[in-house]
């Protein structure tokens, strides 16, 4: 397999994974309003019980590594466990926004929650392996057994169809009557509420649905690259993705796939395409989140509808 | 929508091209020539919490390319060093690690791929067939089968182990194990554990603290309390330096000594520790545990010089005199390519196999301990055993070669002396 | 019980240090209703100041007070030149927090390009300590502790006793209203962005101090235990980052001395959550602040 072909597999794979992810997000910040900057945990969260699922306990794995579970399952049910736990920590971060508390406290709060939770995982060793991380080894990777090339191209195929799987989750979610309803929810709840919608229990499902696709981000890029450790959950990440919701457009399901596309792959990935400008190494990436800090405060001053706004639909004659 | 994009091609495109591909390519008996400059990635953190390692391998990588170039190249081809950031975060590394294999020509060897990103990393650079000689401590590689993975520095756990044993050799009986939460660390606990108790030490206190806090008064009046007479330690220059400043402020001035691991021999380190609690305290009360070497071999030597011989290094050469993981990617780097002149390729799947004869002792075998004079005696055609900064490597089945271990102290301009030995078959057996 | 009591003292000394960084914060929201998380990165920029002048042979005090001019004049032109134009716009408050969560990001990056990313320190302490009731403190952990008490005071005295005070509570309460009766809101705004940027850039000076050793993330680790003092203690209300500071504190160190270290970050997290959860005014939460809270 050429080297260029691996490498656009790689791509492939991060921006299948980071469509979904932003594709979640969206789905709690864009349509309804959840400020959820905690929404890295649950991506990660999916990773970790994805590799729990299929490592085999821990003395049997080769004992170099402590964490719980290690139940040897095969690949769609590890996945289905990194879906459900993506969802079930998506529910939890979204009780603690359930009190009516202004949109950027709430933000903070959620944002908190994931630092916890990043503390506590470092922190407390023999839950998830602390700093180290978990490691997949390599007769664990789904496919393992198949020539290597085709083991890669199916892999992407397979992420493919959780995309298309996922799209149709959120579409689901965004159009049609339960879409309307989180869009009133997002504008004006207490008109909302006084219609007789249930808040809480939207607000709860959402979350879910939300962190479901968060967790079968997780688990799918980390069954492709085979390790994941806390430096691949820094806050900074739900940073990076909030921007792309942002730039593409709140709301919009191709806003949002176009800001992705934009700052995953074009930003982040052309800013290691510019030479090297001087002797300190490092400007490179010192620069790379200088301009992405700036393209989104540049992006929320002249256009923070984002690059293909909500459509909103027409409802005949305006008041 | 785009999703249509998505969709790999028909299966029946896909089986086409699969077809082509394996039809196309054949494995001939005469080895492949490449033609122009040859790169060797230094794939190391250039950004993010660990970056100060980036700069610490790209020097090893400028003193043995400056001094393979010097000497008309490998097999005729100029070597540069290109460098890969892999950012410190596994994910991130990835596609960084994967558009350099696609991009970069002639990308023949490679060094780096440290303890943050080693697991993503490592099977990439492997599956692309480029043999790499890496620096990072886990102990997952202790067993591997990377078929192009060489490694020439000890697991973090017989790191740990290192540390029980000079702690008890300087006649120290109650130590403090305190360590900060990050890979390194918590890699020479297990070791550490193992091997307080079974050279008669005693462990008073085994705390891990997080990183960067304002303050470490708690933990301080914590370690306090055990009595140790030794302080075991790992930590980031920042952490190491408030913890001390809280600990002399606590203790009426006197810091206990302190038994901490080489990767804290850097400019950083030094500066900030100096900084807070004076140079008398870090010359005379630190000891540096890690890789050793003898500094009176002629392959150190060469490898000094050259690091003072350029410019970009010459600062740095001080400290770099004295660590073991950027010596060992010097060592790698001469490995490789005199392998390269024994394969008569630098194509990596060729000169793979010709890696570990370049060091297998063998009779007859004329000794070098630089690249030069093994490119020399090869050209006379004598066989070779490449013997150097680091010594003689024994590299087991899974191509990891611990090495011996030794101890250091600060000087007061910031380098470092060796000040002792340890036995690297005795950590290995305190381990098993 | 030694140990308990050590740590409580150790937690007044970072208390006090926390406390300052939340005076300042709380009053800016009080003020402008803006979630400012910059706050961080110029607490940062007022260490490096610090920094630069101590190097070069300033007396640490002087450059407390110069550091917080400067940091002063910088959070009133971030107020004019980006905040307060996009708040007027009517921009929703959540985007607001994520420009000051990206201007953060910037102005802490920028620092590195300049002062590079390595530990700094403003050098060696001079290891005076002082022990009361079994409690041990630096000289300088004392001299902070006055400092942060003075400020509170004074800006305590200065928003219940003075004109300008009463004419700050007002523009925050009910601007149009304000402005109506002759308050010229925009300077009163400036100038309550002047006192919380000093208090921020003497904050940032005073962590330097107290951590003794520091990097470009020293801000940014320190927001989310100010934060969660001022929302503990109360927004708007400085005597109320006082407690806050020292409950969050005190909270902080007895976690470190009696359980795993690591923890020590997670307490202030928790009291963050758990305030915002169930009581999001704090406990002496001024009115004339408090009630833009809820959504």
């Amino acid at each position: 397999m050429g080297a260029w072909e691996f490498y656009l597999i790689v791509l492939l794979v991060y921006l299948g994974t980071d469509l979904l992810a932003a594709w979640g997000l969206n789905l709690e910040f864009g349509v309804t309003g959840v400020a959820n900057l905690g929404y890295i945990v649950t991506i990660a969260a999916g990773a970790y019980a994805y590799v729990i699922c299929t490592l085999d306990s821990p003395a049997s794995a080769g004992g170099f590594q402590q964490y719980v579970g290690g139940f040897g399952l095969p690949f769609p049910i590890a996945l289905a466990g990194g879906v459900v736990a993506g969802s079930v920590v998506g529910v939890l971060i979204g009780i603690t926004g359930l009190k009516r508390l202004r949109q950027d406290y709430q933000a903070i709060a959620m944002l908190v929650v994931s630092l916890m939770a990043a503390t506590v995982v470092t922190a407390d060793t023999p839950f998830l392996n602390g700093n180290a991380g978990l490691v997949i080894l390599p007769q664990f990777a789904p496919l393992s057994d198949q020539d290597p090339e085709l083991q890669r191209w199916v892999y992407v195929g397979i992420v493919a169809v959780c995309c298309v799987a996922g799209y149709l989750v959120l579409r689901r979610f965004t159009t049609g009557p339960i879409g309307r309803t989180l869009r009133a929810v997002r504008d004006d709840e207490y008109a909302a509420a006084a219609i007789g919608k249930n808040i809480v229990v939207l607000r709860l499902v959402v979350q879910a649905a939300g962190g479901a696709l968060g967790g079968l981000s997780g688990a799918l890029l980390v069954g492709f690259i085979g390790g994941w450790s806390p430096g691949a959950w820094a806050y900074v990440e739900t940073l990076a993705l909030l921007t792309a919701v942002i730039v593409g457009g709140m709301g919009n399901d191709r806003g949002v796939s176009i800001g992705t596309f934009v700052i995953a792959i074009l930003l982040l990935q052309g800013v290691q395409f510019l030479p090297q400008i001087s002797s300190r190494l490092g400007l490179k990436e010192d620069l790379g989140w200088i301009v992405l800090g700036t393209v989104t405060i540049l992006f929320i001053w002249f256009r923070p509808q984002g690059i293909l706004p909500e459509r909103r639909p027409k409802y005949g004659a305006s008041p | 929508m785009g999703i249509h994009r998505w969709r790999p091609a028909s299966p029946l495109a896909l089986a086409t091209a699969l077809v082509l591909v394996a039809c196309g390519g054949t494995q001939g008996s005469t080895p492949p020539s490449q033609s122009g400059v040859l790169n060797l990635g230094v794939i190391a953190p250039f950004t993010g919490p660990a970056a100060e390692f980036g700069t610490l391998l790209t020097a090893p990588c400028l003193a043995a390319t400056d001094l393979i170039n010097a000497d008309g190249g490998v097999l005729g081809h100029q070597v540069k060093c290109t460098s890969i950031d892999d950012t410190g975060d596994p994910a991130d590394a990835v596609p960084n690690v994967t558009r350099a294999i696609a991009t970069t020509s002639n990308f023949d060897f490679a060094i780096g791929l440290e303890s943050n990103t080693a697991a993503t990393t490592v099977p990439l650079v492997s599956n692309a067939k480029i043999p790499f000689f890496t620096t990072n401590g886990l102990t997952s590689f202790t067993k591997n089968n990377y078929p192009y993975y060489y490694r020439m520095t000890p697991g973090d756990d017989a790191n740990g182990a290192a540390f029980a044993v000079w702690a008890v050799q300087q006649g120290y009986k109650n130590a403090a194990i305190v360590f900060q939460n990050n890979i390194g660390s918590e890699g020479n606990l297990p070791g550490l554990n193992a091997a307080m108790p079974k050279l008669g030490g005693k462990i008073g206190l085994n705390l891990t603290i997080p990183a960067d806090s304002a303050s470490y008064s708690a933990e301080v009046a914590r370690v306090i309390a055990a009595k140790p007479d030794v302080l075991i330690w790992s930590a980031d220059p920042q952490t190491t330096a408030t913890f001390l400043a809280n600990y002399k402020a606590l203790n009426n001035g006197v810091l206990p000594p302190m038994v901490t691991a080489t990767d804290s021999l850097t400019p950083d380190f030094f500066n900030a520790v100096t900084k807070v609690v004076g140079v008398d305290y870090v010359t005379h009360q630190i000891w540096l545990v890690g890789s050793y070497f003898d500094q009176t071999t002629p392959a150190f030597n060469t490898y000094k010089n050259a690091l003072l011989a350029d410019a970009n290094t010459k600062d740095i050469a001080p400290v770099l005199s004295t660590v073991g993981p950027p010596a060992g990617a010097y060592d790698g780097i001469n490995i490789m390519a005199l392998a390269m002149i024994m394969a008569k390729t630098t194509v990596g799947s060729y000169y793979n196999s010709y890696i570990l004869q370049v060091v297998s002792p063998k009779s007859g075998a004329t000794v070098v301990s630089s690249y030069a004079d093994g490119k020399a005696a090869l050209a006379s055609g004598k066989s070779i055993q490449y013997v150097g900064v680091l010594g003689k490597p024994s590299f087991d089945r899974y191509h990891n070669s611990a090495g011996e271990f030794d101890a250091n102290k600060f000087n007061a301009d910031g380098s470092a002396t060796q000040v002792g030995t340890i036995s690297g078959s005795q950590v290995l057996q305190l381990l098993a | 019980m030694q140990l308990l009591i050590e740590a409580i003292g150790f937690g007044i000394a970072s208390g006090a240090v926390i406390a300052l960084g939340a005076v300042g914060f709380s009053v800016q929201f009080g003020m402008s209703n803006v979630l400012n998380i910059t706050y961080g990165a110029l607490m940062t920029l007022g260490a490096y100041i610090g920094l630069f002048l101590i190097d070069r042979g300033i007396s640490a005090w002087v450059a407390l007070a110069i550091s917080g001019i400067v940091v002063g004049v910088v959070s009133v032109a971030f107020n004019r030149g980006l905040l307060a134009p996009l708040v007027k716009r009517g921009t929703r408050a959540f985007a607001i927090v994520i420009v000051t969560v990206s201007a953060g990001v910037v102005l802490q990056y920028v620092i590195v390009v300049f002062a590079g990313a390595d530990a700094k320190s403003y050098g060696e302490q001079s290891g005076q300590t002082f022990h009361l009731l079994g409690m041990v403190l630096t000289a300088s952990e004392v001299n902070i502790i006055v400092l942060a008490a003075v400020l509170m005071l004074g800006l305590h005295l200065l928003l219940t006793r003075t004109t300008l005070g009463r004419a700050m509570r007002a523009t925050a309460s009910n601007r149009i209203l304000a402005q109506s009766c002759g308050i010229a809101t925009d300077r009163i705004s400036d100038i309550a962005w002047m006192l919380s940027g000093m208090l921020c850039g003497a904050a940032g000076v005073a962590l330097a101090i107290t951590t003794v050793s520091f990097d470009f993330s020293l801000g940014a680790v320190f927001l989310i235990p100010m934060i969660a003092a001022a929302v503990l203690g109360g927004i708007g209300q400085p005597y109320g980052a006082m407690v806050g500071g020292l409950v969050v504190g005190i909270a902080s160190e007895l976690a470190a001395a009696f359980t795993n270290p690591a923890y020590r970050e997670v307490v202030a997290f928790g009291i963050l959550i758990v305030m915002l959860l169930v009581r999001p005014h704090g406990l002496f939460g001024a009115a004339w602040a408090t009630r833009r809270l809820m959504a």
